[in-house]
């Protein structure tokens, strides 16, 4: 055991026998390698190497969330803040005192640092750039991270856990000009799982295939979304279902416990116990045992998204899911439908294809009022067969609306995580009727 | 912390750099949140390290660490100097603008220091704020207040020889308040103020003023506002803050030179703009001007030099309708062949430094709101916003005004609401037909990159008057 790591320790002897409760140091070391790239060449690589400490410490029912990246600290100076910290703090009404909870011994080991993959990952850049020119696209720009964190968490009711959590992403746009574009992501636990043969088929199919360009007209359309864009608008969801969205007046799933709230067909859950996932955790960052748990069950909402201290104010249990200030979901999961993913174009008839967005903002996050920006591919698709290729769309519409009106998932989840879509998420195609396109003048 | 960093840049230059830059940052930063009036949380925190950048056999290598020992920082430089090793054969080939060692320290003192006030004290006023905003308007059901406050210290230094520091306070002071009343329908209102200043910011932006104010808005737009029955042709008046937001959505990003050249192509996108337009094409009316200006004392985007060592100044970027200026750095205003402007900023020192905005505005014109709104014999008149976006080539806009007014005859009617104001950049820019006197200006963060980087800013504009905005 390292100075650092006997540090920690005497931090949470030092708070305890100064009348702090409740205390749990969570230890992060963090390596990160980041490779951007555009214009089909490296725009520049990155390696971060960061160490942190977030804290959660009780004292006289008040309690104070904090975090350190200053390795360097003194134990007894940054003891003797905290508790003259937290002493200012008024007493809360719903101080949640933490849980024992088991020692977990089932964790994955990363047994390597990001830099020994620094040349794998330039080659796997290489290929994708280079794949990609082959089928005519003139530029490509992504980015290409590997983070790997070590994690240690601690309790003063003996919990000492450890978990090593790797995340390996791209995400590669392709570019005819400003406005012909394709993109896809991919993500996996690590490296050799990494699947970019999607990536790379996804961002070029519509660039590859020429299709006239249109400007396209406001209205109403059945469309399709691609796993990109529905992906995004499913965390959004997830987001909602957090308990602090709900209790910060941000939540268009306020006071919906039980209720319908999407059609049938729509299932979300969030489990971070698939060893598949970047998310794969066995413990949350207060040291519950994380589970599997239904979100929206058959279009209806089971559950909000807790920790110690939400669960406290709202009356029931915590679902594993600390983050110490919000609740956050660890790996997002749509249930697949029975649709063939090479039926659906056919299935849909007349409508649109849309590929991708960004840029979503709420008008009202209570009534999921919202617009976002279509890119990427917005497909006309007439009897099934794809016709041209539509710029300057916007989706304007309401999300209780779009997940009521989802009639068919197809079969196969994709892995979809970048900039719009942070929280690892596993998502189909979806077949939605009516929705509300606009654009500008 | 000083002679190390010497070190570790005189060792990237006997491993063959052409150019090292260090940058150290020591922030401290408490953040509040509310829910109707109590303490949810108070999250403090310190983050400080240093980030490494080296310029190599024409690739830049970026590496950071927060252990801050000479080991760890010789070994952090290595790292830097091995990836644009790497690179070399499919990188860039870059090359960077040069300048001159610079040796400055830049200071803000805050009025009210955030050290003056208990955590105590801030909880209370806050508790006050709310209670006032709650009596005035008691549909106002949900009150979120995030409060945050940080103290920077910045060192940055550069194998040219330059040494600069910057030691500055930052306040940001966001709000979103949730009116509903069951038997209508639920309107929320989403504002921030912001500035390098301590809590002085609360009186000199009038937070409780302008938060009553919106209070009142939302009870009014809940009892009075209609949804626009009309749809067609319209003159449209936009208020300072949704005017303010477009310079900088609309003129500020596109004009990023980085975007321009394909860098951020992958996240944030490309722009409307060429580099062949610069000084040439007209792409507004004679009207509009818009700048980006660092250099406003206290302002969320206020800095003396950029991330990269570079004095900042400030920048004409439209002028009387004509493309006149882009945002550039280093590498990229080498491209040029021009001298960086000074826009180059990161949000962290583990974050590469990228081309930003500061304090962009539409400047100033001669005209008052009176005479806006007596000019204007059907129209529309926007205040303010909650929901907005734009296309990744900054074409393509949508802002949807809240507290709207219907116009008549230079008079304003009766009130609207949920009004789409969806034009290009080419139609909206070109069809300023009045720009006013009452230059104001609004706080923002501003996001770029991937990890995405947030960094302070403030955008700005007088009332303006758009012709012809078809509203459906």
């Amino acid at each position: 055991m390292n100075d650092i790591e006997r540090k920690i320790e005497s931090l949470l002897n030092r708070l305890q026998s100064k009348g702090a409760k409740d205390i749990i140091i969570k230890r992060t070391l963090t390596e990160q390698l980041i490779i951007r790239y555009s214009n089909n060449k490296i725009s520049i690589p990155i390696i971060n190497n960061t160490w942190e400490i977030t804290l959660k410490i009780g004292y006289k029912n008040r309690y104070l969330v904090t975090s350190l990246g200053d390795a360097q600290f003194n134990v007894d100076d940054y003891a003797d803040y905290l508790i003259r910290t937290v002493s200012k703090m008024p007493e809360d009404s719903n101080y949640a005192p933490i849980k024992k909870s088991e020692n977990f011994i089932d964790k994955l080991p990363v047994d390597t640092s990001v830099i020994e993959y620094e040349e794998k990952a330039m080659d796997i850049i290489e290929n994708v750039i280079n794949e990609s020119v082959n089928k005519k696209v003139k530029e490509t720009a992504g980015i290409f991270t590997i983070k790997i964190d070590k994690i240690r968490l601690l309790n003063s009711l003996g919990i000492d856990l450890d978990d090593e959590r790797e995340t390996v992403s791209i995400n590669h746009r392709c570019l005819n000009d400003a406005s012909i574009t394709g993109q896809w992501s991919s993500f996996s636990r690590n490296i050799k799982d990494l699947n970019v043969k999607p990536v790379i088929e996804k961002s070029t199919l519509f660039l590859e295939k020429n299709l006239p360009v249109k400007k396209i007209q406001p209205g109403k359309y059945d469309v399709i979304l691609s796993p990109m864009i529905f992906a995004q608008l499913m965390e959004r969801v997830a987001m909602s279902a957090s308990a602090f969205s709900v209790e910060s007046g941000l939540s268009f799933l306020s006071e919906k416990i039980n209720e319908k709230v999407a059609c049938e067909k729509l299932s979300i859950y969030d489990d971070p116990n698939t060893t598949r996932s970047p998310g794969y955790s066995r413990f949350d960052d207060e040291g519950i045992r994380t589970y599997r748990k239904d979100i929206i069950e058959k279009g209806i909402l089971k559950t909000y998204l807790h920790n110690l201290t939400t669960a406290k104010k709202f009356n029931t249990e915590s679902t594993g899911n600390a983050g110490l200030i919000v609740p956050i979901p660890w790996s997002i999961f749509i249930n697949e439908g029975d649709m063939k993913e090479e039926e659906i174009l056919k299935e849909l008839g007349n409508g649109l294809l849309i590929v991708n967005s960004w840029y979503l903002r709420y008008q009202n996050y209570r009534k999921g009022d919202f617009s976002t920006v279509l890119r990427d591919g917005v497909i006309e698709i007439e009897k099934g067969e794809e016709k041209s290729y539509l710029v300057g769309a916007r989706l304007s519409d309401n999300f209780l609306n779009i997940m009521n009106a989802i009639e068919t998932l197809t079969n196969l989840n994709y892995p979809i995580k970048w900039w719009e879509v942070e929280i690892p998420t596993f998502a189909p195609y979806a077949l939605i009727r009516n929705l509300n396109i606009t654009t500008s003048e | 912390m000083e002679e190390i960093i010497n070190k570790v840049l005189d060792y990237a230059l006997k491993e063959g750099a052409k150019f090292a830059e260090a940058r150290y940052q020591d922030l401290r930063y408490n953040e509040y949140v509310f829910i109707n009036g109590e303490i949810r949380n108070i999250n403090t925190g310190l983050i400080k390290g240093i980030g490494i950048r080296v310029l190599i056999d024409g690739s830049f290598g970026f590496a950071s660490t927060n252990i801050l020992t000479q080991e760890e920082l010789i070994k952090t430089c290595n790292n830097a100097i091995k990836i644009a090793r790497t690179t070399k054969r499919r990188g860039r080939n870059i090359n960077i603008e040069r300048h001159r060692g610079y040796h400055d320290t830049c200071i803000v003192k805050p009025k009210i220091s955030h050290n003056e006030k208990d955590f105590d004290e801030v909880i209370k006023d806050f508790k006050e704020l709310d209670s006032d905003v709650f009596n005035l308007e008691q549909r106002i059901k949900t009150r979120l207040f995030n409060v945050y406050t940080h103290n920077e210290y910045k060192l940055y230094m550069n194998t040219e020889g330059s040494k600069i520091e910057h030691q500055m306070p930052y306040t940001l002071i966001y709000r979103i308040l949730t009116a509903i009343d069951p038997q209508k329908t639920t309107v929320q209102r989403a504002k921030g103020v912001g500035g390098k200043k301590g809590w002085e910011i609360i009186e000199d932006e009038n937070f409780k003023e302008d938060m009553e104010r919106d209070a009142k808005v939302l009870g009014k737009i809940l009892d009075e506002a209609k949804e626009l029955k009309e749809k067609g042709q319209f003159d449209v008046i936009i208020d300072s803050e949704i005017a303010g937001l477009s310079s900088h959505e609309a003129c500020g990003h596109p004009f990023e030179l980085d975007r321009i050249m394909g860098r951020e192509a992958a996240q944030g996108g490309l722009s409307y703009a060429k580099i062949e337009m610069l000084g040439k094409e007209k792409i507004g009316s004679d009207q509009l001007t818009i700048i980006d200006d660092p250099l406003i004392e206290k302002s969320s985007g206020y800095y003396v030099y950029d991330d990269e060592g570079v004095p900042a100044r400030k920048k004409y970027l439209i002028k009387n309708g004509y493309v006149n200026e882009f945002l550039t750095n280093r590498e990229y205003a080498n491209y040029i062949s021009a001298k960086s402007n000074g826009s180059a900023r990161s949000a962290f020192y583990f974050n590469e430094p990228l081309i930003r905005m500061s304090n962009t505005y539409i400047d100033k014109g001669d005209y008052s709101v009176e005479e806006i709104i007596e000019s204007v014999k059907k129209g529309i008149y926007l205040k303010s916003y909650m929901e907005w976006n734009i296309d990744d080539i900054r074409w393509n806009q949508k802002y949807v005004g809240l507290e709207c007014y219907f116009i008549e005859n230079g008079r304003i009617k009766e009130m609207v609401t949920n009004v789409p104001l969806e034009m290009t950049t080419g139609f909206y820019f070109k069809n300023i037909t009045a720009v006013g006197k009452d230059l104001k200006f609004h706080t923002g963060t501003c996001g770029k990159g991937d990890p995405m980087q947030g960094v302070p800013v403030w955008f700005g504009s007088p009332t303006i008057k758009v012709s012809g905005v078809i509203i459906r």
